[in-house]
């Protein structure tokens, strides 16, 4: 039930964030494609938006020339069972909006949120709740990748603003492939 | 040939047998298992986070070390640093703020996971069957200009939240203060108060001529011929700093009363608990 209340608690503005990313991805069956013969990727990436690691796809929305827009969902999580040694795992979900500029080798810019619902202890019932918050994720960094299938590496610099207060220099490594 | 085999069997099952310990010491022939912070150094767990501490004690072990520290308006909270910014968001020294000050500050060790600092009546008030469990509480008293009357106010508030759960018999007692170990047993003498030492020969000295529970060491500072010595004049010893699987074995064959190691789950198991 903990699990679940991830999905109730914070609805609105989650639900606006999902349904976003959505419509996003809906977009891009009716947009324009220019030169881009390849509409998703995958990869994983070290370090990054999720904190130590994610796995993560991507959808090319758009593409024109040496301009491309992406959506992208991630799924991390820390541990796997709480502290009181329950199934009842952390969920980090980095959701994000990028342009990449260029042609094989990618100028990458870049801003997202992430999602993280993380069990811990509630001051006031002494007993341990789900807590669920967003923060805010700017990245540019490098990519390279084909305009056909193939391999795709990526480094970015992405400082996380935790929780929107606290900023964090962060960055990650990527390793996936388009299809 | 089916003899060889026997006796292949045999050997293999002798090779791999768990090393057993013939444990002496004056907790009962057994070692205290408790986890240092909580989870230790290497968890994803904060040090003193109330989350480490809990996960620690549902992990089997007999319970945790902790640092404590008192706020400005005598709040007991779980900390170690001198300064707040070393592990969390905020700034200051613990003793110079209030709690309403501190209780949001928040751990940035990792991202994302956000575990506040918690005050020891809040932990204690999470532990299920509390009793069942024993505490260390490392007192970390950085040096004030009122430090005299600092330590008084210190004991009394940390004494009032033992006495609150009656966990006089649950709770050890750790400093390097020779003034603070002294000042709290004059108030409190049936306190099981531990001295926290580098020196083992001066440790020893000062526990035997206070009459201390024991002394407390890092395992490179002290032998298992000197916990003998310690055993010898009635004191326990308990040792820390142990932050490998290696580490853990060889701090086991020195016979210590308690051990507060960074590889919980591997220290548990090596003493089939």
């Amino acid at each position: 039930m903990m699990f679940l209340d991830f999905f109730s608690k914070k609805s609105r503005r989650l639900e606006s964030i999902f349904l976003f990313v959505i419509l996003s991805i809906g977009f891009c069956s009716t947009a324009q494609q220019d030169s881009m013969l390849v509409k998703n990727a995958v990869y994983a990436e070290v370090f990054g938006s999720a904190g130590y690691g994610s796995l993560n796809y991507e959808r090319f929305l758009w593409c024109r020339s040496h301009v491309m827009l992406i959506s992208k969902m991630g799924f991390s999580s820390y541990k796997m069972f709480d502290f009181n040694r329950t199934f009842n795992p952390d969920v980090i979900i980095p959701i994000s909006i990028q342009t990449l500029l260029g042609n094989t080798h990618w100028m990458e810019l870049g801003v997202g949120q992430t999602i993280s619902s993380i069990v811990k202890l509630d001051r006031q019932t002494k007993e341990m709740k789900r807590f669920t918050h967003l923060s805010t994720v700017p990245s540019i960094g490098y990519r390279y990748q084909k305009t056909q299938r193939g391999m795709l590496i990526r480094v970015t610099y992405s400082p996380i603003v935790e929780f929107n207060t606290t900023l964090r220099h962060w960055g990650g490594v990527s390793w996936g492939f388009t299809f | 040939m089916k003899y060889l085999y026997l006796f292949i069997c045999i050997l293999f099952l002798t090779t791999c047998k768990k090393e057993k310990y013939s444990i002496q010491n004056l907790n009962g022939n057994s070692i205290t298992v408790m986890g240092h912070g909580g989870m230790g150094f290497e968890s994803l767990y904060p040090l003193n986070s109330a989350e480490g501490i809990l996960n620690c004690l549902n992990l089997g072990a007999d319970g945790s070390e902790m640092d404590i520290q008192m706020t400005k308006d005598s709040v007991m909270v779980l900390f170690h640093d001198q300064d707040l910014s070393e592990t969390t968001n905020l700034k200051g020294n613990i003793h110079s703020l209030n709690w309403s000050e501190i209780k949001d500050a928040y751990y940035t060790i990792s991202p994302y996971q956000g575990f506040t600092i918690s005050t020891l009546d809040d932990l204690l008030a999470s532990v299920k069957n509390v009793h069942d469990y024993s505490f260390s509480f490392d007192c970390k008293l950085y040096k004030r200009e009122d430090q005299e009357l600092f330590e008084e106010t210190f004991i009394r508030t940390l004494q009032k939240v033992i006495e609150k759960y009656n966990l006089e018999n649950n709770v050890y007692i750790e400093s390097q203060s020779q003034e603070f170990i002294n000042r709290y047993k004059s108030y409190y003498p049936d306190m099981r108060l531990f001295i926290y030492t580098e020196n083992f020969a001066k440790g020893l000295d000062f526990a035997k001529s206070k009459s201390l529970y024991g002394i407390f060491i890092s395992t490179k500072y002290v032998t298992k011929e000197e916990i003998k010595l310690a055993h010898d004049n009635n004191l326990r010893v308990a040792i820390w700093g142990i932050t490998s699987e290696k580490g853990n074995i060889e701090s086991i064959k020195k016979n210590p009363d308690i051990i507060q190691t960074d590889k919980l789950r591997h220290l548990l198991k090596e003493l089939d608990r």
